[in-house]
């Protein structure tokens, strides 16, 4: 075995249209690896197939042709669908659709009870999953009363409490302020950095997306780029093409060597951005003042 | 035309979870202004926004639409509606006839409009927003998620109201769908004329296309000023859960390194027409 924990070969989905009766072809033969301890971001515009992946990645779907396999187990295999689950989180979009229980602790102790985990075990899982999103203060809480950002962070801990080895979470920023996003992108850092989960992040925020170690574009259901958020972000004009776009700091910096600097083009955020501007404002005040000497 | 005077609301006052979600907020909003409205989640943009076609009323204070109070009880709510077109988040879901011209059609011909002339408007409604005209007879069901909410906006557009006021509407879009619908935007605000009220979480969108900037917090109007002076202050904005385009967090780091540029620069071609003579000169 690799330290592959997902890897999908060849995989093609298609749907029959059930009015027209015309087969569509939404992933159209993905090959990608997703590695132990590693934080992926999967970047597409709506449409492009990137939720019907990761829909592969805990055999909610299953390849029309092609193979997932999910620590070495097949996902077509019907009789293994519950070891895939249980190593394979997934976080949605709509945080609201996530809560099951009228109580935040019980809704994280829902699916470790539906692994029929004793009691003892649950109650530690449930208080180590709040503590590492950092809800244990809220959690005798009803969902209801918690901001967008809290919601999904008890979703997340729902998940962590099934000791999954992947966090797949699909779009789960799209419906919350700039505050609430934070929340969860530090809550995912944190999960990755300090206790080695493996992410995988759909989004299409570029400012998300850039954090990740590896970055792949999903475009009309196949791998349009892939690399790390340093190799994919300063390609403006293909970014564009595939209706993406990048963040402004490396936009800024793409324009001024448009117009012939040659600063470094792999800048993607706000404090990297300004270093190297402030550089080269630097270099040049002493050249002119060295010429304003001479 | 937009008046709000010392405008509270309380959520289930005298009970146990009562909320004041509107705290004294006056403001004025001209005919013709692109307003964006920026707030964190429980901030009472939401609350406001619904009172300014009725569907809330103020526990105090007025709210006043060209004139008239609407806690008067001789002005109708139901024309104050039609005046006021409210898109609300994830409009695409309120989505419901079998085609997308019916579907449109049913704001007008509840105004009581004769069938052709709610017609003509929902068609011109589908051209402002980009809707091509072989798409009118498809189910709205069968559109693209982009499409299915530019098909909600011209839903509300075909009342031909004179303030719309727009809800996220570029949640859960991608880059190319959140410029379409932006850009779709700004055409109805200059060629209609239309008072917009846009509300959003995201900065960079508010930056680029409001007059003025809505800033709320707790219930009480903030800021209300130009986009260079609500982005100038930064610091505040973060303290209050919200934040500025990257591209101002750049610039303001440039400043605080001594570097003499303006504050509140927030779009990347101003920044550019800024860095340029500095770094050539």
């Amino acid at each position: 075995m690799t330290d592959n924990i997902i890897s999908i070969q060849d995989l093609i989905f298609e749907y029959k249209d059930e009015d027209t009766g015309e087969i569509n072809r939404v992933l159209n033969g993905i090959n990608l690896d997703v590695h132990k301890g590693e934080f992926l971001a999967v970047l597409g515009h709506n449409g492009s197939g990137k939720s019907t992946l990761a829909k592969h990645m805990n055999a909610i779907l299953t390849p029309t042709s092609g193979k997932v396999f999910v620590h070495g187990i097949n996902t077509s295999d019907a009789a293994q669908l519950f070891e895939i689950r249980r190593r394979v989180g997934m976080v949605f979009q709509n945080p609201d659709n996530q809560m099951v229980a009228t109580i935040v602790e019980e809704d994280v102790a829902f699916a470790p009870e539906n692994l029929g985990i004793d009691r003892d075990e649950i109650r530690k899982r449930v208080d180590s999953a709040l503590e590492i999103v950092g809800m244990t203060a809220f959690k005798r809480h009803a969902p209801h009363m918690l901001s967008g950002g809290q919601k999904q962070r008890v979703a997340i801990a729902g998940v962590l409490a099934m000791k999954p080895e992947v966090l797949v979470m699909d779009e789960p920023t799209a419906m919350l302020d700039p505050s609430g996003r934070a929340e969860i992108m530090n809550t995912v850092k944190k999960l990755n950095r300090e206790e080695g989960m493996t992410v995988v992040l759909i989004t299409h925020y570029m400012d998300e997306a850039v954090q990740a170690d590896r970055t792949v574009v999903v475009d009309n259901g196949s791998i349009a780029m892939q690399g790390t958020p340093k190799e994919i972000f300063p390609q403006v004009d293909k970014l564009k093409e595939l209706g993406l776009d990048t963040p402004q700091s490396t936009y800024l910096i793409y324009m001024l060597n448009k117009h012939g600097f040659d600063f470094d083009p792999a800048v993607l955020d706000d404090e990297n951005c300004a270093r190297i501007l402030l550089e080269r404002l630097k270099q040049h005040n002493t050249d002119l003042e060295g010429v304003a000497h001479d | 035309m937009i008046k709000l005077e010392n405008v509270s609301y309380t959520y289930m006052q005298g009970g146990s979870f009562e909320k004041k979600a509107l705290d004294n907020v006056s403001l004025e909003i001209k005919s013709g202004e692109f307003i964006g409205i920026i707030g964190h989640t429980g901030s009472g943009k939401s609350t406001m926004i619904q009172m300014l076609n009725g569907l809330i009323k103020p526990s105090l204070g007025r709210v006043i639409i060209d004139g008239d109070d609407l806690s008067d009880k001789k002005v109708k709510l139901r024309d104050v509606r039609f005046k006021v077109g409210l898109v609300m988040q994830y409009p695409e879901y309120q989505l419901f006839e079998e085609t997308v011209l019916k579907d449109i059609c049913f704001g007008p011909l509840n105004m009581g409009l004769p069938q052709s002339e709610a017609e003509d408007r929902a068609k011109f409604a589908a051209n402002m927003v980009g809707l091509s005209e072989s798409l009118l007879d498809k189910s709205p069901f069968d559109l693209s998620g982009g499409q299915k909410r530019r098909a909600a906006i011209a839903g509300v557009l075909a009342m031909e109201p004179k303030i719309l006021i727009l809800d996220e509407p570029t949640a859960g879009l991608d880059p190319a769908g959140r410029d379409e619908i932006l850009t779709k935007i700004r055409d109805m605000h200059k060629r209609l004329n239309l008072t917009v009220l846009l509300v959003s979480h995201s900065m960079e969108d508010v930056a680029r296309l409001a007059d003025r900037i809505l800033v709320m917090n707790s219930g009480a109007v903030e800021m209300f000023d130009m986009p260079s002076k609500v982005f100038g202050k930064g610091r505040r904005l973060e303290e209050i859960g919200l934040t500025v385009p990257q591209i101002t967090k750049v610039m303001d780091r440039l400043r605080s390194a001594g570097i003499q540029i303006e504050d509140g620069i927030y779009t990347t071609g101003d920044a550019y027409r800024i860095l340029l003579p500095l770094l050539t000169k």
